[in-house]
């Protein structure tokens, strides 16, 4: 009786600590693995949020316009983790395909037009200066790209969709001390197109 | 004798899901590492620019085209000091004036012969009290590109020997932290 009683004792401390980490686990595969789109978004999510240097992005959102199709936004929440202000003179999504410019602004388009939208500059492959955005150290502050190849009903790449974005983003920067910096994200941006 | 068995089974049942569990836990965890580095990165980056004395670093990349680590050195001194040389772990690196109206930013050589790579050389390089210095270093030319052995930023042990004008004693000034040096994809002036 003394053996079954102690091989019980066992039995359910140990039943106790696999529900425990079954637990823990299947939290974790639902916020990890809900799709394997949600896998390279939360993947891209982590680098530009935290491992980027020295800016990073931490917070990313696409917007499909149905009244302007050909027109997505992708909204991007910049912050500079250097000690240094950094000026930020431009930024490429690729593949870029026949688009070489699109525009910046400061501020979301709620319904797709760009009246009333103040803009910050142009950016792209063709227009690696057209930007002078400053950002302080440890200041965060949000960009509006409008674009083509992201969120929009064209063909202008083989991976632009009106649901989800999934872009190699590079950006272009001055230091006080550098001028014409650039550094490409070891992760593409993504995420899915908010309809609007 | 039966239900001794039954529990033997039992246990070998519960070890083996617990450590299937534990495995998928561990490959989830798969990310742990990249957030260490990150950690590890942010930390060598604060010593060089906040607590490296006499020299600390402000900025520190190497470019993948040119194959060159740029830094921007930041006297803390209160009086000028001259660099006789500088070391990435161990090795001596050639040192240029940084010129940002030149396509690859080389400009004038501060040491005696144009690589330091196979001999000691003499460099001399002067910084003011409390000044900034942008410089282009050079000693990765024959090696295989570090950066594409590493997630965005390698570390080196810098050290850096200098004098006091007038003054014929070097003084060096030691890693205590790695330099982390970030790569960057392009240099376009």
């Amino acid at each position: 009786m003394e053996l079954k009683g102690q091989l019980s004792a066992e039995f359910l401390i140990i039943l106790g600590v696999v529900l425990l980490v079954a637990l823990v686990a299947v939290s974790l595969s639902i916020f990890f693995t809900q799709s394997s789109q949600d896998i390279s978004q939360t993947e891209s999510s982590a680098y530009w949020s935290t491992q980027a240097q020295p800016v990073r992005i931490v917070d990313m959102e696409g917007y499909y316009y149905a009244s302007t199709p050909s027109s997505g936004e992708i909204s991007l929440l910049l912050e500079n983790i250097d000690s240094k202000p950094i000026t930020i003179k431009s930024f490429v999504l690729e593949p870029y395909g026949s688009e070489t410019t699109f525009n910046v602004y400061s501020n979301h388009s709620s319904a797709g037009s760009t009246t009333g939208l103040t803009l910050y500059g142009t950016a792209g492959a063709s227009a690696l200066t057209g930007l002078s955005i400053t950002l302080a150290p440890s200041e965060r502050k949000s960009v509006y790209l409008r674009t083509a190849v992201a969120c929009s009903d064209t063909t202008t790449t083989v991976r632009t969709s009106t649901s989800k974005y999934y872009n190699d983003f590079t950006i272009y920067y001055d230091t006080p001390y550098f001028s014409g910096l650039s550094f490409k994200g070891l992760r593409p941006i993504s995420g899915r197109c908010n309809p609007n | 004798m039966g239900k001794l068995a039954q529990a033997s089974v039992d246990y070998i049942i519960i070890v083996g899901l617990l450590l299937t569990v534990a495995l998928i836990v561990i490959a989830l965890f798969g990310l742990m590492p990249d957030f260490a580095n990150n950690i590890r990165v942010s930390q060598e980056k604060d010593f060089w620019q906040i607590q490296a004395k006499p020299f600390s670093v402000q900025n520190s990349f190497y470019d993948n085209e040119t194959q060159r680590v740029y830094l921007a050195l930041e006297s803390r001194a209160d009086s000028p000091l001259i660099i006789k040389s500088m070391n990435f772990n161990g090795e001596q690196l050639a040192i240029f004036s940084y010129n940002s109206t030149l396509t690859d930013g080389v400009g004038s050589n501060f040491c005696t012969i144009q690589t330091c790579k196979f001999s000691p050389c003499d460099c001399t390089l002067s910084i003011g009290a409390y000044s900034n210095r942008t410089i282009v270093t050079e000693y990765f030319g024959e090696e295989s590109d570090l950066c594409a052995q590493s997630a965005g930023s390698f570390s080196t042990n810098l050290s850096i020997t200098f004098k006091v004008p007038g003054s014929n004693a070097n003084l060096t000034q030691t890693s205590v932290y790695p330099l982390p040096v970030f790569c960057r994809n392009s240099f376009n002036n």
